[in-house]
């Protein structure tokens, strides 16, 4: 999606600012489809993705008058999801136990089939991760923060937000390296 | 197949999530819209949520301004009590000394008035109390008014009378009888009493007795000669601007008694009144109070004969205007009501959204004791939501095959009622009502978004603007409400209504129902036959 820092985006920011429902209307479009990829990668499920989407679109309508609009609604807008998504983690999903992930010596992965699988089905392996896996990667593989900021965020240690990193990459290859094998499968029979 | 290293895993994962593009899904905004609605205030729970605490706020001032108006009428009431006890002085007297402590001081103070023979102290002397309202001032210039007239009649029949009287409140105030008490706590709080000023003719301080305990030198042994004689020499010498600046100060740090150097009159000249005015006056000063007190049980029982006696004679001449023969009230006919109004309107009775306002003024006539008929005009702005189906799309657009799933509309609407009121319940000051009727809307400013699914193809019609007329006798009126009534004229109403429709209107015939709460505000001409 290009950058929508132009004219028009000043006009629904305005419209936004004064209330104005179908600004909000617009502008909620506009930008659905880049923060839903960003709530479904932080949530297990579409359904907990929609309800962090409308909690973030919900504090940029009411916060809308502190975004300085010379800098990337874009950036603004991400930053609100992916901070909406944390406070979410920090009130529900606290005090989920880590998964173990079992020791896998070598796995390999086709990448015929990967490159035929929707980047839906790529996200939705991020999904399946357990919270703390799925946010750490989140944040440190996609939206680029250090383990300094990760170990600030979900307030642990800078070790053990390597040490998930590490653990959530194990579990996604063990998870292609599943879809890799269940094809093979399915073409050989 | 091969190892998969991070960097190719981060960036395999990286590259869809910057691809991914979820599509719109209109239930999604719905939901949002519902919580924007919510948090600006826009449905009418959350309407009241945000307004309640400001609406107990003007139900609170709107109690208070009631109950302070209706005080002050029973205010009105008392004052006009008091103008009736000036027509009768002394049976005026005679009230308050059995009712209030002011009272007392009034009837105290009128004592003064008639030993000291001026009106104007006592007036000055109500003005320097600090504290006390304008009411209570008043009343005590009323009655200090009545003391006067009084005081006038009782001089009028004889000096001999008023001396007497002024005897025995001499003697009352030295055997240490309550009101003398209570005259010293004035003092002790540094209140200027009228009779110790030098100016009031025929009072003069006594240069060896107590100012605290006073009275003690306030004697009028001579109204006709000596008290002028005195005075003219007197205040030749003594300076009366400095003795109004010592009492006070006399009075705020205590009560001297028999004591010279603490007298505020200067020595000097007093000495000076002492050798100018003679043996003679001399031995007026030194007047004691024990030969009052002989005098005093010989007039004491004559002196309430002449406060008593009040010919009504006296009395007529200064009664209230009465009225003109054959002027009356009318009983009111005619009402004016302005009312404003919170307008929630829907389209079956569902989505209800944020409420608009609507204003009107009404004119009531009664038709019948209780029975009123009521129209006016109302002008409200009406904002609403329809689903699909319950808006009919016009047959000159059916060129576009798409249709919206809703329509949110905003419209501008004159509202003609025509109803009847009856009134079910009438208290003093109030009334229950109830009311029916019917309605003509005139529809304008109508303006409507319609709401298409995101992927609909062939829209033409995001949306009309206009306005479509009158809608003749489209609704039925119903209401019931409480009336207050806060004075002769005006009134003050709170009355619930709805409005159901019996003709669509608008631009996609609709059924609007709308609900609210008028808040008026009614006048009642009282016209005069």
């Amino acid at each position: 999606m290009p950058e929508y820092n132009s004219a028009v985006l000043h006009e629904l920011l305005d419209g936004c600012l004064k209330k104005n429902r179908r600004s909000q209307e617009l502008l909620y479009k506009q930008f659905y489809g880049y923060a839903m990829s960003i709530c479904l990668r932080y949530t297990r499920s579409r359904e907990e993705a929609k309800e962090i989407l409308n909690d973030g679109f919900l504090k940029v309508f009411t916060k809308l008058d502190s975004f300085d609009q010379s800098r990337s609604f874009k950036n603004w807008l991400s930053r609100i999801m992916i901070n909406t998504a944390l406070d979410h983690y920090r009130h529900e999903i606290r005090h989920e136990v880590l998964d173990d992930v079992e020791a896998a010596d070598q796995v390999f992965v086709d990448e015929t089939v990967i490159t035929k699988m929707a980047h839906e089905e790529i996200i939705g392996l991020i999904q399946e991760l357990t919270p703390a896996y799925r946010l750490v990667f989140s944040l440190a593989v996609i939206d680029g923060y250090t383990h300094e900021e990760i170990a600030e965020q979900l307030n642990i240690s800078v070790g053990a937000s390597k040490s998930n990193l590490s653990r959530a990459r194990e579990k996604l290859r063990m998870m292609l390296s599943k879809i890799n094998i269940d094809n093979y499968e399915r073409v050989s029979r | 197949m091969k190892e998969f290293p991070d960097d190719e895993l981060d960036k395999l994962f990286r590259k869809s999530a910057e691809e991914l593009d979820s599509n719109f899904d209109p239930e999604d905004w719905n939901a949002l819209r519902n919580r924007l609605d919510e948090n600006d205030g826009r449905t009418p729970a959350a309407w009241f949520k945000k307004w309640w605490p400001a609406g107990m706020l003007a139900l609170l001032m709107l109690a208070g301004l009631t109950t302070y108006l209706l005080t002050n009428e029973e205010g009105n009431v008392d004052k006009a009590v008091v103008k009736n006890e000036n027509q009768f002085p002394e049976s005026a007297v005679l009230n308050k000394k059995q009712n209030t402590g002011i009272a007392e001081k009034s009837e105290n103070d009128t004592a003064d008035t008639k030993s000291a023979g001026i009106e104007n102290d006592i007036k000055n002397a109500f003005e320097l109390r600090s504290g006390k309202d304008l009411s209570t001032v008043a009343g005590k210039q009323t009655d200090s008014k009545s003391a006067s007239s009084e005081e006038r009649k009782v001089l009028a029949s004889g000096s001999k009378n008023a001396e007497t009287d002024h005897l025995n409140k001499s003697e009352n105030e030295l055997e240490g009888i309550s009101n003398n008490k209570n005259r010293i706590a004035k003092s002790e709080n540094g209140k200027i009493l009228p009779r110790r000023r030098s100016k009031a003719g025929g009072v003069y301080l006594a240069p060896n007795h107590s100012i605290g305990r006073r009275g003690d030198g306030a004697f009028l042994s001579d109204p006709d000669l000596k008290i002028d004689g005195f005075l003219k020499q007197d205040f030749k010498k003594t300076n009366p601007e400095k003795l109004y600046q010592e009492i006070p100060n006399l009075m705020d740090s205590g009560i001297p008694k028999n004591s010279k150097n603490n007298f505020p009159i200067d020595r000097k000249e007093v000495e000076n009144v002492l050798n100018t005015s003679g043996t003679d006056e001399l031995s007026r000063l030194n007047i004691s109070a024990s030969n009052l007190k002989s005098r005093s049980l010989v007039w004491k029982k004559s002196n309430s004969l002449p406060e008593i006696e009040v010919k009504e004679a006296d009395i007529l001449p200064v009664s209230e205007p009465v009225k003109a023969v054959g002027e009356k009230e009318a009983t009111p006919k005619f009402a004016v009501r302005f009312s404003y109004s919170p307008d929630i309107s829907s389209v079956g009775l569902k989505n209800f959204t944020k409420p608009g306002t609507a204003v009107s003024l009404l004119v009531e006539y009664a038709v019948l004791k209780k029975l009123y008929i009521q129209t006016g005009v109302a002008r409200s702005s009406k904002v609403y939501k329809a689903e699909g189906g319950e808006y009919e799309w016009p047959s000159s657009w059916n060129d576009q095959t798409v249709r919206p799933y809703s329509t949110d509309g905003t419209c501008k609407v004159i509202e003609i009622p025509l109803n009847l009121r009856y009134d079910i319940f009438q208290g003093t000051h109030s009334r229950w009502f109830a009311g029916a009727g019917a309605s003509s809307y005139y529809m304008q400013n109508e303006k409507y978004d319609y709401n298409y699914k995101p992927n609909a193809t062939g829209v033409k019609w995001p949306g009309w603007e206009g306005s479509t007329g009158w809608y003749w006798l489209s609704h039925i009126n119903a209401s019931a409400g409480y009336e207050y009534r806060v004075s002769k004229n005006l009134s003050l109403l709170a009355e619930p209504y709805v409005r159901i429709p019996v003709k669509k209107v608008g631009f996609g015939k609709v059924d609007l129902f709308t609900t609210g709460v008028w808040f008026s505000i009614r006048y009642t001409p009282l016209f005069k036959k």
